[in-house]
């Protein structure tokens, strides 16, 4: 099954990718990650985490209560680490492609429109 | 409840109710963090985001229409990411009503050309078809259906791996017919089949009679058809004597037979570690109501003349012969009650000792992984 990698998805790997977490972790993290630009929804935020244990990226890591509140932890597993790498690489080879064809464009000459 | 977490659950019915079982509790704690501290109810972008998610979760689990066909409609096994899908489809209440239903295609051919011929003879046949299938169905346990069926699809294909929640096959208790229930069941439909089919017998009124006609088409030769007409039927002799033969072979048969085998083998019967005994079903009596009603009503059609003289003949003396040994098998039934149906009747058959059964196959979801 073919794993669609989402700006909001990119997030949530990243932020199981610094420790495991529960789902209000990963909403916190995905805020601060995103500078409060990525806001997800507890909708998407499942939809994503099913897609990424159905693909074995992530795996559910174990469970405590809080304040009589069920809180399941999640974390990438092996293979979601190397997707997360590659999705990094992909993006940077990409930003470093634009980067190149931006400084390569001629700036227009002072007087000119 | 809170207002807030009666709205949680209200939304997350979008949900298929499997993920709700599993994620539920989990989800509703996740929305209760994320909302205001004094929101009453899910605000519209939150309740929107759970309908979408819960139609996206749905639409994921189910198969595509060219899996979901082929597994209705011919019972053939899904590929494995549709596995809990399958699982939740048989496990779930109405699996049998589902799969009874895909497989109506079967009928489409008999119902068209019953359809096509609509006499009064072939409506009665079908409405004693679809009442022999009902009874049968209340006879046999729904949970046999599930593991029979789970088996066929939930079971793990050559080189899948083995993971935690997948299933595997372990050994577990056979379950078995308990004789007292199962030869009780024989020896009712029996009497009433020898009773009432006997009658049918000796005073069925119609009987077919092969004629030879002369042909439609011009021959050169002498030409005939064979066919047939009903006739009327006197009181037959042979029919009595042949039912008296019966009754009389039978009973020998149980004394000298079946008595002398179960006498000698049930004594010395071996335990039965590997078995669990069950009785009928509260629904199978109804079921055997059924039978008993439509082995009465087929005798009357005979009876009657409503039917020509033809199943009785050899319904009337079958049950003759064999209820003296169906009534030894209930006694020696009543005196082993920790016997299986199928020994005894096994032990009748073909005098052989009882076996001690195998342990049967299971599928469970795996709790962890072991290393051997």
């Amino acid at each position: 099954m073919v794993f669609r990698m989402s700006e909001q998805a990119y997030f949530v790997l990243l932020a199981l990718a610094e420790e495991p977490r529960h789902g209000y972790g990963i909403v916190q993290a995905v805020k601060v990650l995103s500078d409060d630009r990525v806001r997800l929804g507890a909708g998407t935020l499942y939809g994503i985490l099913d897609r990424l244990v159905e693909a074995g990226y992530a795996e559910a890591s174990g469970e405590v209560v809080v304040d009589g509140r069920l809180r399941r932890y999640y974390r990438l597993t092996p293979d979601g680490y190397a997707t997360l790498a590659a999705e990094t690489a992909r993006l940077t080879d990409l930003a470093s492609l634009a980067r190149r064809v931006l400084a390569a464009r001629p700036r227009p000459a002072l007087g000119t429109a | 409840m809170r207002d807030l977490e009666r709205s949680a659950a209200f939304w997350l019915r979008a949900y298929p109710t499997s993920w709700r079982a599993e994620r539920a509790t989990e989800v509703t704690a996740v929305l209760v963090d994320l909302v205001d501290d004094d929101a009453r109810r899910l605000d519209a972008r939150t309740a929107l985001g759970l309908l979408r998610g819960g139609l996206a979760t749905r639409w994921r689990q189910t198969p595509p229409l060219w899996v979901y066909l082929p597994y209705r409609m011919f019972d053939l096994r899904l590929p494995e990411r549709y596995r809990g899908w399958v699982v939740r489809d048989i496990s779930s209440p109405g699996h049998l009503r589902r799969s009874l239903l895909g497989r109506a295609w079967l009928f489409l051919l008999p119902v068209y050309a019953a359809l096509n011929d609509l006499r009064p003879g072939t409506l009665v046949m079908w409405a004693a078809m679809i009442v022999a299938t009902a009874a049968t169905l209340l006879c046999v346990r729904p949970d046999a259906s599930v593991r029979r069926r789970l088996q066929h699809h939930a079971r793990p294909g050559w080189g899948e791996p083995r993971t935690v929640g997948a299933f595997v096959w372990v050994q577990t208790s056979r379950a078995r017919i308990a004789a007292q229930a199962g030869s009780s069941v024989l020896v009712l439909l029996l009497a009433v089949g020898a009773v009432v089919w006997s009658a049918a017998a000796l005073v069925a009124p119609a009987r077919l009679v092969l004629d030879s006609l002369p042909c439609d088409l011009p021959a050169s030769g002498p030409c005939f058809e064979v066919g047939s007409t009903v006739a009327a039927r006197d009181f037959a002799p042979g029919v009595a004597a042949l039912l008296a033969v019966a009754t009389v072979v039978g009973v020998l048969l149980a004394a000298m037979v079946v008595a002398r085998r179960l006498d000698r083998r049930l004594p010395i019967r071996p335990a039965q570690p590997a078995r669990h005994l069950l009785g009928l079903r509260p629904q199978a009596r109804v079921g055997v109501a059924l039978w008993v009603v439509l082995v009465v009503a087929a005798a009357l059609a005979e009876a009657t003349g409503a039917w020509v003289f033809a199943v009785s003949a050899v319904a009337g003396p079958l049950c003759l012969l064999l209820l003296p040994s169906a009534v030894v098998v209930r006694s020696r039934a009543r005196a082993t009650p920790d016997a299986a149906f199928v020994d005894l009747w096994r032990v009748a058959w073909t005098g052989r000792p009882v076996a001690v059964d195998r342990p049967d196959s299971e599928l469970v979801p795996a709790f962890g992984l072991e290393a051997r």
